[in-house]
């Protein structure tokens, strides 16, 4: 029920006792004194004088506080005056009929003023609480400004409700399929009003979905596109059900909703600038795909045609030759699908590391298990203490190892020499692979983990251009890092996350 | 060796892709063996319940069911040696496959030489299983005695563990074929620790120190990336007399 004597207030009972306490006191004091002026001057004055003196502290009384401690104080100054200054003294019996027109005038201008000093209270605070809602709006607008994502937006609204109206409040997003979100547990025992209030929406416009709900209020975020959630707002006391109230929840929503699809609109094109961004290295990467796959099976196609129709005109040494470019070809496509098979896997999540404590001298055993007879042109040097343990996934370091040492000896002249090195430290270990070939060019120290990367043309045999990247995805995979830079030769070192307990973990099984 | 039991082997492969079938056939026959062709693995178990099979190729990826399922069909009533064929990325299926009980398994692509070594190796164990098995191995310089639990190396005796003798023990009874992880853990340790890969890579390293001539580099005990380890052995010493000429 809206109150239509008391303005607004937002305080509580307590604060209102305190205001009544303070009337009364005020009207006590203004009567004590104005009885003791008047027995000070009483022998210079008439006695109906006398009363003007109480008639200036009902002034100040009405002025200062309320009606009734306005009409406390006409009704004591008349039996004060009466019991003290007229005659028969000590007695409530007034001799003079003149004073009964003098205690009417003193009670009517009691009333008049104090009537006219609420009104004007009541304006003030009205004045006042429009400021605050101004102020409030004011606020909301300068956080929605600054928020960019809706989880800010409804930050920002939940705590300009709590600010302006004492009330606590829940911004419910709308999700993709029209469905609300999760709400607080104290509002989600409603969930079916706030259904319904965006139901009631949707089939009548914006009618008066605030009079469906009876305990709380469900008021929807309205877009351009429908509504874009329900601002849920608890209500506290049946007071509260205020016009002026509902007017500033309403603006509070329009500014929260006209905000909030600013934030949906920016997610929105933030997403399909990811998509963009996907599109194009998905293309880029078919157009190494295609180009990859193509060369290989260029020389398989011809080689084999040629052994079929030519067999006349083919000796055995080109015979050798042509199955021989066949096999090599066939085994470079063997390569290049494996490579992406597991660089596409490891990306998409399918590929989930299992690490494990690893003597670090197995990873390069593994490493050159994997490689083969391809590490005999270089001198392998490994830089590993033998008691050296990590944490790691040996399956995946041991295949980036072997990339990275095969990247090495893709990229240096025969003969030199490729050092391993694993260094660990408190919190992380380091692999580091280094040579002394001609390093990797100025500024492209960032390109080469990118897939089909082709900026670097190896001296020797090509590789499949997805070593480097596979080698970026297992550091990531594993929370590490990968950089490349140019140190004599070019070196790569591979940062990742070491658990403390390694020691303990090995004397264990020892 | 394609004589197993006074016959010519005859050989079973299950594989869904025409031209695969085909190159097996062509190698295979060229060999000698006698091949036998299903394209799917209802097809395969009717063809192995009516022929004398000595050998199955099995491709994981059949059509109609999963290849571990049809190996168990299969070990339920034959003891024949399984090889599974498989592409490289799936390691948790050929893990499965042997576990199931196939004996070896083969990546594709494989080359001719890999697949032959490879059926070499199974009809041979499959051929001594009834007899005592063999007990005398050659690893290069390193001579193991099952029997005596011996191991010699150049002629002076190597000192093991308990743990580390079980271990080469067991890939020792594995000759040439691939063990799992988990088969090696659950023998050698205990079914307890079937999932605590870290137990076996402290031992395979100090085997690799005690038996390999170049521990990094290792020829004998040879890790299978993903699945588990396989022991090579030189020609069998009891047999190396009859076998040697085929090898």
């Amino acid at each position: 029920m809206p109150s239509s004597e008391e303005p607004v207030h937002r305080d509580s009972i307590a604060s209102r006792v305190r205001g009544w306490t303070h009337g009364w006191v005020t009207a006590s004091g203004v009567l004590v004194l104005a009885t003791l002026v008047c027995t000070a001057i009483e022998g210079y004055f008439e006695p109906a004088n006398l009363i003007t003196v109480y008639l200036a502290g009902l002034v100040y009384v009405a002025l200062r506080t309320g009606r009734s401690a306005a009409l406390f104080t006409v009704l004591g100054s008349i039996v004060l005056f009466d019991l003290l200054f007229v005659a028969p003294r000590w007695s409530l019996k007034p001799i003079d009929p003149q004073y009964f027109f003098s205690f009417a005038v003193m009670l009517l201008v009691g009333l008049i003023i104090s009537h006219l000093a609420a009104s004007s209270r009541r304006e003030a605070a009205t004045v006042g609480a429009r400021a605050r809602r101004t102020q409030a709006l004011n606020q909301l607008a300068l956080q929605l400004a600054r928020a960019r994502s809706s989880e800010a937006v409804a930050a920002a609204l939940e705590a300009t409700v709590r600010q302006a109206l004492g009330l606590h409040a829940q911004l419910i997003p709308v999700d993709d399929d029209g469905q609300l979100a999760v709400m607080e547990p104290a509002f989600e025992q409603d969930r079916e009003d706030a259904e319904r209030a965006l139901r009631e929406w949707r089939e009548n416009g914006a009618g008066n979905t605030l009079d469906a709900v009876a305990r709380r209020r469900y008021i929807p975020l309205l877009a351009t596109e429908g509504p874009l959630g329900v601002l849920a707002v608890a209500r506290l006391h049946g007071k509260h059900d205020d016009p002026e109230d509902r007017d500033l929840l309403a603006a509070i929503a329009n500014q929260a909703a006209v905000a909030l699809e600013r934030a949906v609109f920016e997610q929105r094109s933030a997403r399909a600038a990811v998509e963009a961004e996907r599109e194009r290295l998905r293309s880029t990467l078919l157009a190494g795909i295609s180009h990859d796959f193509r060369t290989p099976l260029t020389t398989i196609v011809g080689s084999a045609t040629s052994l079929l129709e030519q067999r006349d005109a083919i000796d055995d040494v080109q015979r050798d030759a042509l199955l021989r470019g066949v096999v090599h070809e066939a085994q470079r496509l063997h390569a290049l699908t494996s490579d992406l098979l597991d660089l596409t896997r490891m990306e998409e999540g399918a590929v989930r590391p299992d690490p494990e404590w690893c003597p670090a001298d197995e990873l390069v055993d593994e490493a050159r298990a994997a490689l083969g007879g391809r590490l005999l042109t270089h001198r392998l040097r490994v830089d590993i203490d033998a008691e050296a343990v990590v944490w790691c996934d040996p399956r995946l370091l041991g295949q980036a190892l072997a990339n990275l040492l095969d990247n090495a000896v893709r990229h240096t002249p025969a003969g030199t020499a490729i050092v391993v090195g694993v260094t660990v430290a408190p919190g992380s270990w380091c692999l580091v692979v280094r040579d002394d070939g001609p390093g990797i060019p100025a500024g492209q120290e960032r390109e080469v983990f990118k897939k089909f990367f082709r900026g670097w043309q190896g001296q020797n045999s090509q590789g499949t251009g997805l070593g480097l990247a596979i080698c970026a995805v297992v550091a990531e995979l594993h929370g590490g890092s990968i950089v490349a830079r140019n140190d004599g030769g070019a070196r790569f070192e591979m940062s990742l996350p070491q658990p403390d307990d390694s020691s303990a973990r090995l004397r264990e099984i020892e | 060796m394609s004589r197993v039991r006074g016959n010519v082997a005859q050989i079973l492969v299950i594989e869904d892709e025409a031209p695969i079938r085909r190159l097996l056939r062509t190698t295979l026959e060229a060999e000698g063996y006698v091949v036998h062709e299903a394209a799917t693995a209802s097809e395969g178990e009717t063809l192995a319940g009516n022929r004398r099979i000595d050998l199955f190729l099995v491709d994981l990826g059949l059509p109609d069911g999963d290849g571990a399922a049809l190996i168990r069909r299969l070990r339920s009533w034959t003891q024949r040696p399984v090889i599974v064929l498989s592409a490289r990325s799936m390691e948790s299926q050929k893990v499965e496959a042997l576990d199931a009980g196939a004996d070896d398994y083969l990546s594709k692509p494989f080359g001719v030489a890999e697949l032959h070594a490879r059926l070499r190796v199974a009809l041979r164990h499959a051929a001594r299983s009834g007899e005592a098995g063999r007990t005398r191995l050659v690893l290069g310089p390193v001579n193991i005695d099952l029997a005596a639990k011996t191991v010699e190396r150049g002629g002076e005796r190597v000192k093991l563990t308990a743990t580390q003798w079980r271990l080469l023990e067991v890939l020792a009874r594995h000759a040439g074929r691939v063990v799992t992880s988990r088969q090696l853990l659950r023998e050698v340790w205990g079914p307890g620790h079937a999932e605590q890969g870290h137990y076996l890579r402290i031992y395979v390293r100090q085997l690799r120190q005690r038996l390999e001539p170049e521990p990094s580099s290792p020829r004998f005990l040879i890790t299978e990336t993903g699945i588990g380890y396989r022991l090579l052995v030189d020609a069998p010493a009891e047999a190396a007399a009859d076998a040697g000429a085929e090898l």
